[in-house]
């Protein structure tokens, strides 16, 4: 008892804080990019044929990193020197020496190619340096020691840094590099010298002093498949930028993005046009229709760009043009987070401003851009085409129309297994949707679904689709209980129980025949014993309303093993409130149990007139400590939530991260008062009066502590006692008045600080 | 002793005070003014000029410089120059203690690094402008001080009209003065708001009712952006949009403060289409002149600052405007 003399509103919040916030249960689809929704189009749906689709799909970030880590420059380049050195080794040798190998070793390297010494230490066993050495690939060793040369001054510091660069180093290196590539025979080798020299200038501002190298180099190199152009070209773009010809230099970077992986991602962000003169000039560069429609899917790639508009602009030159299919998907991704995100419970019921008009708008436009080319049978994938114009149809809302187009795409995309399954896909969508009742038939379809449709697991998103609008449809037919385990698990329910909901679900439960889906909703969502389980939430809902022969005719149907669950003494007395520490008393009660304890007091607090004011005080603790202040709180209560202690005035269901639908604590302490007073009321012991009245009166502090007036309880937040209003303290009055000379009143002082405190103010 | 402490009172008695001064910020990606905008400096006789050198965010988890100003052309010698750093709240949530050591260091080395490119002058002052949160507060408040005192610099620091108001709630950063934003303070996204750079009605409900803990300066704000609505939401500012463009009518329709695409068009770099709305927000002089006087009572500003300098603004704002301003503060 001694450690109940420190403060207890301490000890009380201290434990209160102990208790861990529950983990979510939400129901929907997060992406990493904060997208929440659903999602049916595949995001590899055109992976498989072109590494360009991960650059426009707004959902390709995770194609895109694999696509970046297989196409960055240091691979090119690997890949590059396996070709087209003159020695053909593997590229994990190639690395070690274009990457790894210090300019010393290259010294050495070239010392034993022209068999003036070994091969250094750090090289031996390595097939590309020995390769080089016995080929006599002099010109090569030569440009890879003047490439080392140059690398400190083409790569970038630290970001913090910031070191003036050595232009006198650099002038030299251009000068001498110059003189190398005249001497050097090899095409190829000249071409990276051209680099280098072209990326020197470049990266020490001296813009036209690099594109004059360019000009001067250009008609001395003669090699057109190398990747190493377009990185050239990329950097001449960059000067003609930095010089100000914004329109050469955004042709120029539109070819680099066409035609070089590595370098998509930086070109397309150094793409630049800013007037509509600026467009068409650029327009006028470009040599081909093909390399039109790259600047117009460069400008549809911008995120919130109208698509449609750039692919009409496609299809008028170009109408089997490739980026058509991409820009097609990129559009219904942007479509299917309009109309298959956040909202979509909305969809079913849409509000005057959702979907809204403008959005209907731009889904219909390309609907009828997709039907009119399909129509004209220009498009340059007939199956994608004609699955894309089903799923749009479906996204209007237009059902009957897109079974019909998936129905006759299915024979146009036989054989390209992607788009098979996504038709798949799409179509189990519709079939799902489409439900607006439901019956045995289709709940055994469902149940099929679950167990052996692919997209139940594949598809992420697919199976809180299912059960979302199952939901709404089990919720149309006042399904209430299915509808509820479509969306929410059994711990939503016990955060805050519903006997429509627990009813609802018995029936089903004691259904003398479930279907298969009616058992996995109770397998998955109550567990293996759910009619055991809901037996028990029943009992418990009850036995927190009082209504104890209900309780019991619930709980008598709980199994043992679920009732042994929760064991409680809430006749434990405890003059201060600490709702975790540890019983002293080894009498326990599971629910059962404790209401046929409950009864029999009841009983007998009625009927043994002797002892009733004992009985009627034992009541009242009873139901003092189930409550949310008290340490049998789990009789009532599965989850008690830390700081529901701070929102008590706002009511007793409360807000909770992972309680779908709140968190109900149980903080009315009326019933206890209530026996409390009777057990005053009955007895002639004034102990037991003097201990009935200051219970009451830690009743009363509860109904202050939900009143608006602690809404601003600074000094109870501080820590401090609270001054409570004279409404709320009429017990700690009586108890001053009336039974001061009770040994309990001078227990109560000695040990109760706030009773000390209001006892003597 | 009498005699001395009457004149003092006196000579109070007979002038009103100063104006303050005027000075701008410069946040464009080159130091390189135009002859427009350094006679404009000279006409309202700034001789302090706040200069954006970066902005710093945290990206593949650590703090980095980003946006680094080029200097390209010289200031006039007499004109001082204040490096002004941008914080993102993000770098100051996520970064961790032995993280701002190492920051600290950087920032130094990096802010005397463009100085010596920019100014011969030593740096007497350096700005941060980090709108700082309950979750980043106590390490940007960290910060400054540790910049103070590892630095001779002084160090102030942007404050918003919220943390004006609530002082206790936000706290006040540890430096020897801050500057007043009074913009931005509608929600720019909100297509109700009318102008969300200056509303006198939200000015108002930020008023506070008690001292600030640091002596304050004001930053009013001289800038016109579009904000660009695309299908009803609105997806990005377009800043400084030539007024010019935007009065041709075979491309935009006008209506009040609304403007609409009436054929797909670049403006600015950013492709319009067809349909899209742009709300051209920008300060006037009266819409100025009212918010100086709304402020004027509640804080004592020795200086103004102009957010910001560029070329745009010289031809929409007289010097004489801009001094009006400035007096408006010195009654």
């Amino acid at each position: 008892m001694r450690h109940w003399k420190t403060s207890v509103i301490f000890s009380v919040i201290s434990l209160l804080l102990l208790i861990p916030f529950k983990t979510s249960f939400g129901c929907g689809y997060y992406e990493d990019d904060g997208y929440y929704g659903y999602r049916m189009l595949d995001e590899g749906i055109l992976e498989q044929e072109t590494d360009f689709a991960p650059y426009i799909l707004a959902f390709g970030e995770s194609v895109k990193s694999d696509l970046e880590a297989r196409t960055d420059q240091r691979t090119e380049n690997l890949k590059e020197w396996q070709i087209s050195s003159c020695y053909h080794a593997n590229l994990k040798d190639i690395e070690e020496v274009v990457y790894r190998t210090s300019i010393e070793d290259m010294e050495l390297l070239r010392r034993a190619s022209k068999k003036r010494g070994s091969l250094p230490y750090s090289l031996s066993g390595n097939e590309f340096a020995q390769g080089m050495a016995t080929s006599k690939c002099t010109e090569t060793i030569d440009y890879l020691i003047f490439a080392k040369q140059c690398e400190p001054f083409a790569t970038a510091g630290s970001e913090w840094s910031d070191e003036p660069r050595n232009n006198e180093g650099i002038s030299s290196l251009i000068s001498t590099g110059k003189e190398s590539l005249l001497r050097t025979d090899n095409h190829y080798l000249r071409l990276r010298y051209t680099y280098q020299l072209v990326r020197l200038a470049h990266y020490d501002d001296r813009y036209q002093e690099a594109l004059d190298i360019y000009d001067w180099a250009e008609p001395k190199v003669d090699v057109t498949d190398s990747v190493i152009n377009w990185w050239l070209l990329g950097h001449k773009a960059g000067c003609l930028k930095r010089l100000g010809r914004r329109v050469e230099a955004s042709y120029l970077f539109s070819t680099i993005f066409k035609n070089c992986m590595g370098k998509r991602d930086q070109v397309y962000r150094s793409f630049e046009i800013q007037t509509d003169e600026e467009w068409e000039e650029c327009l006028k560069m470009c040599k081909s229709d093909e390399e039109r429609v790259t600047l117009y899917t460069m400008r549809a790639m911008v995120p919130d760009s109208h698509v449609v508009e750039e692919m009409e602009k496609i299809y008028a030159f170009r109408p089997f043009d490739k980026d058509l299919s991409y820009l097609l998907v990129e559009e219904i991704s942007r479509l299917e987070e309009i109309f298959l995100g956040t909202d979509f419970r909305i969809l079913k019921k849409p509000s005057s401003d959702y979907p809204n008009k403008i959005a209907k708008n731009r889904l219909l436009k390309l609907l009828r851009f997709v039907s009119s080319a399909i129509e004209e049978k220009h498009v340059p994938d007939e199956g994608l085409w004609a699955i894309s114009e089903g799923y749009l149809q479906y996204l209007s809302g237009d059902f009957y129309a897109a079974k019909r187009t998936y129905e006759a795409a299915a024979p146009k995309v036989k054989g390209n297994k992607k788009l098979e399954s996504q038709l798949e896909m799409f179509e189990l969508a519709l079939q799902i949707h489409s439900y607006d009742k439901l019956n045995q038939k289709i709940e055994n379809e469902l149940a099929e679904i679950i167990k052996s449709n692919p997209y139940f697991e594949s598809n992420s998103t697919f199976p809180e689709f299912m059960f979302d609008h199952l939901s709404n449809v089990y919720d149309d037919m006042d399904e209430h209980g299915k509808s509820y385990l479509c969306v929410h698990s059994i711990n939503s329910l016990r955060d805050n129980p519903d006997p429509k909901v627990i009813n609802d679900l018995l029936a089903l439960a004691e259904k003398k025949e479930l279907n298969d889906f009616e058992l996995y909703l109770l397998e998955n969502k109550v567990g293996a014993e759910y009619t055991s389980v809901l037996y028990e939430l029943k009992g418990t809902y009850h036995l927190t309303r009082g209504e104890l022969s209900d309780a019991k005719l619930a709980l008598s149907k709980v199994k043992p093993s679920i009732l042994d669950q929760t064991q409680v003494n809430p006749f434990e007395e405890r003059l201060l409130d600490c709702v975790h520490c540890p019983s002293t008393d080894t009498l326990i009660f599971n629910k059962l149990q404790l209401t046929d304890e409950l009864l029999d007091f009841e009983y007998k607090a009625k009927t043994d007139m002797d002892n009733s004011a004992k009985y009627y005080y034992y009541l009242g603790i009873a139901y003092y400590n189930m409550t949310y202040f008290g340490h049998a709180y789990k009789a009532f209560d599965y989850f008690r939530g830390s700081t529901s202690w701070f929102n008590m005035p706002d009511g007793e269901v409360m807000t909770y991260w992972g309680a779908d639908n709140g968190n109900r604590e149980y903080f009315d302490t009326s019933k206890s008062l209530f026996y409390f007073e009777k057990a005053r009321e009955m007895t002639t012991d004034d102990e037991l009066a003097a201990k009935a009245a200051f219970m009451s009166a830690k009743c009363e502090l509860t109904a202050f502590y939900r009143s608006d007036a602690a809404k601003s309880m600074s000094d109870y937040y501080a820590g401090r006692i609270p001054k409570i209003p004279s409404e709320y303290t009429t017990y700690y009055d009586i108890l001053k008045t009336k039974y001061k000379d009770t040994e309990f009143y001078q227990t109560a002082i000695e040990e109760c600080k706030y009773f000390e405190f209001y006892a003597t103010k | 002793m009498f005699s001395v402490l009457l004149l003092v009172t006196l000579l109070g008695c007979g002038n009103s005070e100063p104006p303050p001064s005027l000075s701008f910020y410069h946040w464009q990606s080159y130091l390189d003014l135009t002859t427009e905008e350094d006679e404009l400096l000279l006409s309202v006789g700034t001789k302090r000029l706040y200069v954006r050198y970066f902005d710093i965010d945290f990206q593949g988890g650590k703090p980095v410089p980003v946006g680094v100003m080029i200097p390209r052309k010289g200031i006039r010698e007499n004109m001082e120059i204040i490096p002004t750093i941008f914080i993102t709240e993000k770098t100051m949530r996520y970064v961790s203690n032995e993280q701002l050591e190492e920051l600290l260091d950087n920032v130094i080395r990096k802010i005397n690094g463009i100085h010596s490119k920019v100014s011969p002058t030593d740096i007497s002052e350096v700005q941060f402008d980090c709108d700082w949160t309950a979750g980043s507060r106590e390490r940007f408040f960290l910060f400054l001080k540790k910049m103070k005192e590892k630095t001779t610099w002084k160090i102030s620091a942007t404050i918003r009209l919220h943390q004006w108001k609530y002082p206790s709630k936000t706290g006040v950063p540890p430096v020897d003065r801050g500057v007043l934003m009074v913009y931005n303070t509608g929600k720019v996204s909100d297509k109700n708001e009318e102008n969300s750079i200056l509303d006198m009605d939200d000015v108002r409900s930020y008023l506070p009712e008690g001292e600030y803990d640091i002596p304050l300066d004001v930053a009013l704000p001289l800038f016109r952006w579009a904000v660009l609505f695309r299908d009803g939401k609105m997806i990005r500012l377009i800043h400084s949009p030539s007024l010019s463009e935007l009065s041709d009518t075979s491309r935009f329709s006008k209506r009040n403060h609304w403007t609409k695409v009436i054929k797909s068009t670049y403006l600015n770099g950013y492709y319009l289409y067809e349909g899209d709305e742009l709300r051209i927000e920008e300060i006037d002089r009266g819409l100025l002149m009212e918010c100086a006087q709304m402020i004027k009572p509640s804080l004592n500003a020795k200086e103004i600052v102009f957010y910001h300098l560029d070329t745009t603004i010289t031809k929409t704002y007289s010097h004489e405007t801009l001094e009006n301003i400035g007096h408006i503060f010195s009654h």
